[in-house]
């Protein structure tokens, strides 16, 4: 039992070690990498570039040298590379870096690739990726007109142009150089005036690359030095301003100058002042949002909504959250305008956003939260929503749908009606109990109601009687004549009464005497005649000159002659005498109506 | 004839004092789901009230209470303000406005009202149109009577006189009074914005530019002339002194 145990232990110890020699590159994989690279893809008819391979990795032991294969239109200049060696040591990891560079002469004008190169590493052989290079031929430009052409300059590079507000472009600051410029630093100078744009800065991944382009004949290297991305807030035509930038430069002096290398170091430098052209874009119109709120949301955006809670008691406060998150002008979103119930205090909204600008687009949430107090107690609900987002690939909206929403509200524990207060100095709601005074119908103006008018009329009629009266009595008081007449009838029927009182005394000739002075003293008073002295004669003259004839006229003669003659006359009865004074009466009556 | 006039009396009584008696019943019932928090329940209760035609303070008042309550503020403070013009709950009225009035989330600034329009609303207020005809009218019978006096008292003409003429021009101030403020009550009228808000135009139609924006609880004066020939609009003058359109919809006018 012993031997069989000491036996197991050897052959653990015996597997473990074979384990550790034999693994590494076998069981870990390849910790190695190879990649082939040209200094420039578009070269000139007998312009030099280099062609480099570089093997990175941190487990290599025996590396041979890369094997050249034959490249058409292109001669190799050496078949032996210059070598550089680079190590370096992260997280006690050490990983070594060996390029190998070839000169090559481009010779014929065509498309070329470049084969695989093959090295050998540990054994095994790897290949590289092939490279595509194209060779042209170099432009016939005069030596003057190449000297025209800036040695150095800066521009603006937009990555598109037909945009809609709210759509994100990426505007590059790239500054091209001639071979022979080295720069050494850069810095701008002052504040870019974008006027019309949201401008958020992106962040680079890494230090700027010049690479090598051919421009007008001539080639240049460019770098992009600083990336923004610019938001359109409205549209119509919209220019970017100059980007000042003042750059450090190194120069190599002119194989002219014979004594550029004898009095200096070999190299100018110096700063200058660089400005880029003003670039003016475009920008489009959005289209018209159908049926839906717009937040002003262009690009790939979601959209959701929540509440806080689900139950609050009155004057609680409950929060709408509106989330937007997504790729696109995050920072340009505005509040969504809901359509909110009725019986709500609003508080100021918030907003915040937490905005990524790595990379080529800006991302990021934006939250909006509605601060909602509920006044009275119920049942609340947040109607749904469409929100519409542009889509700049579609160039069409995105309808995206919030869902309704519901909240209950409470009424405050214990809290009696007649508590319905804001403070102390707020008055206390308090509803009127008991028997009420009560009004039926409208209450009619007093102008309109009959009794009213009647009152009105009343003291009218009053004023037009007095004055009747008074012009009566001031004319009576003033106009003799008018007086007699007036009172002619009222004199006459005095004296009638007179004479019938004393008709039974059998006085004939006081009766008589009365009545024939009622007579005349009537028709004088009538006619205006003088009060006295009249004789029966001229009354009767008077009466026919008035126009009154016939049996009236008749009758006061008879009168008049009764009166007169009744002195001589045998004594009457006072039957007789009564019936005179009635006759006279009647006589006086129609001269009334007459005269 | 005695008889008779008793007859209709008994009457009267039989046929009026129960339907006053209901409609106090239903009143003491709404009052009672108003404090029991049933408001919905409590107003529709009242309004069943008001459209039988019986009006009171009282249940103005407790209307825009519960209106309070159901935070439909607008609402409220024109019951407030229809419950202020009754002299019994005028106080309590004016103490729930200001309760209502300091709970609107936006507020517009009010210009004092001039001074002769302050005095023509006290008399309104105080006595009444009616009472100021009928007051006229008792001086228009006093000086009549006075100058036909004068006409028969020469004695005393020219004071009877002076006095009549005092009368006289004490009535016509009453009846230009009257006037005026009959006819401000028919030409204008005060109302209450009971929507959320509602623009103010120049012209009454959606196109006519923005002149201000009225919000909920926003009191103003209507001008029923000018706005006569626009059925869905009103024109008026807002506590802040502007005058605008306004539509109808929305708009509760006392």
């Amino acid at each position: 039992m012993r031997k069989i145990g000491k036996l197991n232990l050897v052959l653990l110890w015996l597997f473990s070690f074979g384990f550790v020699i034999y693994t590494p590159s076998q069981l870990f994989g390849q910790e190695y990498t190879i990649e082939a690279t040209v200094s420039e893809n578009r070269i000139f008819t007998g312009e030099q570039f280099t062609l480099s391979v570089q093997v990175s990795g941190t487990s290599m032991r025996n590396v041979s040298l890369p094997e050249l294969p034959e490249i058409d239109g292109v001669r190799i200049l050496s078949t032996t590379p210059s070598r550089s060696t680079s190590i370096s040591i992260v997280n006690a990891r050490t990983s070594t870096s060996t390029t190998y560079s070839y000169s090559l002469i481009a010779q014929e004008v065509g498309s070329y690739t470049i084969p695989p190169i093959t090295m050998e590493i540990d054994g095994e052989d790897q290949q590289t990726e092939p490279i595509q290079i194209e060779i042209i031929q170099r432009d016939r430009l005069a030596e003057d007109e190449r000297d025209q052409n800036p040695d150095i300059y800066l521009q603006i590079e937009l990555n598109q142009s037909n945009v809609v507000p709210g759509q994100q472009i990426i505007a590059n600051l790239v500054l091209y150089f001639k071979q022979g410029i080295e720069i050494s630093s850069f810095q701008p100078t002052a504040g870019w005036r974008t006027d019309g744009f949201w401008k958020e800065e992106l962040q680079n991944e890494r230090q700027p690359q010049a690479e090598s382009v051919i421009i007008g004949g001539v080639r240049y290297r460019k770098a992009i030095l600083i990336r923004y991305a610019l938001f359109p807030s409205r549209s119509g035509q919209l220019t970017l301003a100059e980007f000042p930038l003042t750059v450090g430069i190194r120069t190599q002096p002119s194989r002219n100058d014979p004594f550029g290398s004898f009095f200096g170091s070999g190299a100018n430098q110096r700063r200058i002042s660089l400005e880029s052209e003003p670039l003016t874009l475009n920008v489009g119109n959005l289209p018209a949002v159908n049926n839906a709120l717009s937040i002003n949301a262009v690009g790939d955006i979601r959209v959701e909504r929540r509440l806080s809670q689900r139950e609050v008691m009155t004057g609680e406060t409950i929060e709408l959250i509106t989330e937007v998150e997504g790729t696109g002008n995050i920072p340009l979103i505005r509040k969504p305008d809901y359509n909110l119930p009725e019986g709500l205090e609003f508080y100021a909204p918030q907003e915040n956003s937490t905005i990524e600008r790595s990379g080529s687009n800006i991302s990021g949430v934006k939250t909006f939260t509605e601060l909602m107090a509920p006044r009275a107690p119920g049942r609340y609900t947040i109607p749904s929503e469409r929100v519409a987002v542009f889509n700049p690939q579609t160039r069409n909206y995105r309808y995206i749908t919030l869902s309704e929403l519901r909240f209950n509200v409470i009424p405050q524990a214990d809290r009696p009606l007649s508590a319905v207060t804001s403070g102390d100095q707020m008055p206390r709601l308090q509803p009127v109990t008991g028997l009420a005074v009560w009004e039926n119908g409208s209450t009619q103006p007093i102008l309109s109601r009959f009794w009213f008018w009647i009152l009105l009329l009343i003291p009218l009629i009053g004023l037009v009687i007095g004055y009747q009266k008074i012009k009566l009595t001031n004319r009576l008081h003033s106009d003799r004549s008018y007086a007699r007449t007036h009172y002619a009838n009222e004199v006459a029927s005095d004296q009638i009464q007179k004479a019938k009182s004393i008709a039974f005394d059998n006085d004939a000739k006081e009766i008589y005497n009365l009545l024939h002075k009622t007579v005349t003293g009537y028709i004088s008073d009538k006619l205006n005649l003088p009060e006295a002295g009249l004789a029966d004669r001229e009354i009767l003259e008077a009466v026919r000159n008035a126009g009154i004839t016939g049996e009236t006229y008749n009758h006061l003669r008879a009168i008049l002659d009764k009166c007169a003659t009744i002195s001589y006359a045998p004594s009457g009865s006072s039957s007789d005498f009564t019936y005179d004074i009635n006759k006279t009466e009647t006589l006086i009556s129609e001269l009334n109506k007459q005269l | 004839m005695i008889h008779k006039k008793i007859l209709i009396s008994i009457l009267l009584l039989f046929f009026t004092v129960p339907s006053l008696l209901a409609q106090q019943a239903r009143f003491d019932s709404a009052n009672r789901l108003l404090e029991e928090n049933e408001f919905e329940e409590a107003i529709h209760l009242y309004q069943s009230i008001a459209d039988d035609g019986y009006k009171s303070g009282a249940l103005w008042l407790n209307m825009g209470v519960a209106y309070t309550q159901l935070d439909s503020l607008g609402i409220a403070k024109y019951y407030l303000l229809k419950a202020k013009q009754f002299n019994e709950t005028s106080e309590l009225a004016d103490e729930a406005l200001l309760y209502v009035n300091n709970q609107f989330s936006r507020q517009s600034a009010v210009l004092p009202p001039l001074p002769w329009n302050q005095f023509f609303q006290f008399l309104f207020v105080t006595f009444g149109v009616n009472a100021l005809v009928m007051t006229a009218l008792l001086f228009f019978y006093a000086g009549v009577g006075l100058l036909i006096w004068s006409w028969f008292r020469v004695d005393f003409k020219k004071g009877l006189r002076s006095v009549s003429y005092i009368c006289f021009g004490a009535m016509t101030i009453l009846v230009l009074f009257s006037s005026i403020i009959s006819y401000q009550n028919s030409r204008y009228s005060t109302a209450v914005l009971v929507d959320r808000q509602s623009e103010v135009r120049e012209q009454p139609n959606e196109t006519s530019a923005i002149i201000t924006t009225a919000y909920e609880g926003y009191g103003m004066r209507v001008d029923h002339k000018t706005g006569a020939d626009s059925p869905e609009w009103n024109y008026v003058r807002l506590e802040n002194g502007m005058y605008g359109w306004v539509k109808s919809e929305g708009l509760k006018v006392l």
